[in-house]
């Protein structure tokens, strides 16, 4: 009995950290924010999903029911995360496996017909999506550990921010899209590169980059956090890129074709360089790396390698990708690590990102049906796909990409304000150090 | 804490109130001409609407009624020049063109004495039967041409909101999936059970108790909802 107490008590200190676990209060509180926030997921599992998310399983499923293991080789480690999950459940539960047919169905519209109108579509949606929710307690539980070292009551709050936050819990648990997983191993590789294990640090990124390639955003940041001397910055280098030289070469062995090549002539690439400046001829800058690179001479020159600076960067380097450039709604999920933090040290913060969801409510309408109405199919699916959406609705009165591109300005304004507040931050924390004024 | 609670409350009631009102309005019969798609058919102080309306795009809308009562009054709507309107000894036929400009035409007729209306409606020359709502959103004819008789709308207002869509596909749903349903609400229940643990019982006397009791509730609680899916929904 007396183990098992020491067991249990062991277990909430690794949790929770000793400083929260050994607090009542704190403790309480912990277990209210984590209670609360576990009923708004569990309670949008079944119900809601992006046509993507059948996409990711279908691509699974080519490899668990047909055995092609070239199915998805732009993202190879995400994929065999996916696999292997998905080999998991059908294995565990019989009703995954009946929908083999609907998932090796290629023709995208009839699969999706398909598997919104079957009748077990709640519990084969709540079972896929569970993937999700396994990456986001993991979350919850890392970015308690990634600032606040001697502030339990800050990390409480980030912990809160993280739980309540509604663009990790529109992305996860309505949309349904895995960026999580990568979220994730940033998350490890930052709490690494706090501790200074820089060489761990800086694998666990390359593998990051390997599952969803935008921590490749944070690879000089963070290099430039750990480098201590030349012998550094050429090593740590060398390792962040590593994994993407890693996955390239398994590519080119085992499938005989450049997932680099093949990435950068994706549209996916090209979103990075949506927003330009066009001179003469061919003269043309691209806005987003410009301020990239300006962001990363700023970090340079910012005086300090301070944790909470790097923290700052992130956010700003992200805020600035969604600002300047075009993206689908579950980028803004890259944000959200940095910014819950950040929300902890400035509360004012918090509205203006509940501004910008506000704000991606509308900019995904342009996405169309796939993203809006069909979301909600598994609900009733003939209701949903013959109910009028709102692209038609607003057609009728005004341009739908005008009526769109008015609130997309109106959510880079926010973005480019929220980076100007983070930059004020961090002069206020170069020059009392990293705790927070709470407004 | 009152202060906070009221408003968080009232904005709850009143999201409810209108997610409920548009759910119900849109399992009525409304839409909007110009962005809705398809024939909307609907009686209003017995007079029989037909309306029909696509999203800005070209299409002819063209179709016959027949029937074996008296049609005493009939209107066009927003009828253009092109449109035609062609009366038949038991009815009449007509052919009608919508555009980015035209969002909708429609009928409004009187039918008196029938024992029948038989509707045969086309969209761009073929039939798209689920475009076709007859009395509710979504209440489509299952062949063309379709006959209504003289109570019919009467029965569809009276269909339970449940019956309707998009709760019937719903419940339906959740009586299928029976056994995630129970485990799913069982674990949704246990998390507001223990949240009202630690925040609503935390201090009281008798805590354990209104904790067995919760938990008593909410196992009576699914079994009212599994008897209501079973025996009155689906």
């Amino acid at each position: 009995m007396i183990r098992t107490k020491a067991f249990f008590n062991s277990l909430g200190r690794g949790l929770l950290t000793p400083e929260i676990y050994d607090d009542k209060d704190l403790s309480r509180r912990f277990y209210k924010y984590f209670l609360t926030g576990m009923l708004v997921r569990l309670i949008l599992l079944p119900f809601f999903f992006q046509r993507d998310l059948l996409s990711t399983y279908q691509r699974a499923a080519e490899t668990v029911f047909a055995g092609n293991m070239a199915s998805d080789f732009h993202q190879i480690l995400t994929h065999l995360i996916h696999s292997v999950y998905l080999f998991i459940i059908k294995t565990i539960v019989p009703a995954v496996g009946e929908y083999s047919s609907i998932f090796l169905d290629t023709d995208t519209w009839s699969s999706w017909i398909s598997f919104v109108s079957s009748y077990n579509v709640f519990t084969v949606l709540a079972l896929l999506k569970v993937l999700y929710l396994m990456f986001d307690l993991l979350c919850m539980f890392f970015i308690l550990r990634l600032s606040f070292d001697n502030d339990a009551e800050g990390r409480l709050n980030v912990f809160r921010y993280w739980m309540f936050n509604p663009v990790v819990i529109f992305v996860l648990y309505v949309f349904a899209r895995h960026d999580i997983m990568g979220v994730f191993a940033t998350i490890i590789a930052l709490i690494l590169a706090k501790k200074d294990r820089k060489y761990w640090s800086i694998i666990v990124l390359a593998l990051a980059i390997a599952l969803r390639f935008f921590p490749i955003m944070l690879l000089l940041p963070i290099i430039i956090y750990l480098a201590r001397s030349k012998k550094d910055y050429i090593l740590l280098s060398v390792i962040g890129v590593s994994g993407l030289a890693g996955i390239e070469a398994f590519s080119n062995v085992y499938y005989g074709k450049s997932v680099i090549f093949s990435l950068l002539n994706t549209q996916h690439f090209s979103y990075i360089l949506s927003s330009k400046l066009d001179l003469i001829i061919h003269d043309r800058i691209f806005i987003f790396v410009a301020a990239y690179f300006l962001i990363i001479f700023s970090f340079i020159h910012s005086g300090k390698k301070s944790f909470d600076i790097l923290i700052n960067y992130g956010a700003i380097i992200y805020l600035a990708y969604v600002a300047l450039s075009y993206f689908h709604p579950q980028y803004v999920l890259w944000t959200v690590p940095f910014l819950v933090v950040i929300f902890a040290r400035k509360r004012r913060l918090v509205p203006y990102h509940w501004l910008q969801f506000g704000l991606l409510m509308i900019i995904l309408i342009y996405w169309g049906d796939l993203v809006t109405k069909f979301v909600f199919a598994p609900l009733d699916h003939r209701f949903f796909i013959y109910i009028t959406g709102p692209i038609p609705i607003i057609e009728r009165f005004y341009d739908s990409a005008t009526f769109v591109n008015i609130f997309r300005s109106i959510f880079t304004a926010v973005s480019l304000w929220m980076i100007f507040l983070i930059y004020r931050d961090n002069r206020r924390i170069l020059k009392q150090g990293p705790e927070g004024d709470g407004r | 804490m009152r202060g906070k609670t009221g408003p968080k409350i009232l904005l709850i009631i009143i999201s409810l109130m209108l997610l409920t009102g548009v759910l119900s309005g849109c399992s009525g019969l409304s839409f909007i001409p110009g962005a809705s798609y398809g024939y909307y058919i609907w009686e209003d102080g017995g007079r029989i609407n037909i309306s029909w309306s696509i999203d800005r795009k070209d299409a002819t809308f063209s179709g016959s009624l027949i029937t074996d009562g008296d049609i005493v009054d009939i209107r066009t709507v927003a009828w253009e020049e092109g449109d035609v309107y062609t009366p038949a000894q038991d009815g009449f036929s007509f052919t009608s063109t919508l555009g980015v400009e035209d969002y909708m035409d429609g009928l409004v007729l009187e039918v008196r004495e029938y024992g029948y209306i038989e509707f045969d409606l086309k969209i761009n020359e073929g039939y798209d039967l689920s475009r076709v709502h007859v009395g509710a959103f979504l209440n489509n004819p299952e062949n063309s041409p379709f006959r209504i008789g003289p109570h019919y709308f009467d029965d569809i207002r009276d269909v339970p909101w449940y019956e309707k869509h998009p709760f019937s596909g719903f419940f339906y749903k959740l009586y299928a999936n029976k056994y995630f349903t129970f485990l799913f609400l069982l674990i949704i229940g246990a998390v507001i059970i223990e949240l009202l643990r630690i925040t609503a019982f935390s201090g009281k006397r008798y805590k354990k108790l209104y904790t067995g009791i919760s938990y008593l509730v909410l196992l009576c609680l699914v079994a009212v909802i599994y008897f209501v899916l079973r025996y009155f929904i689906v």
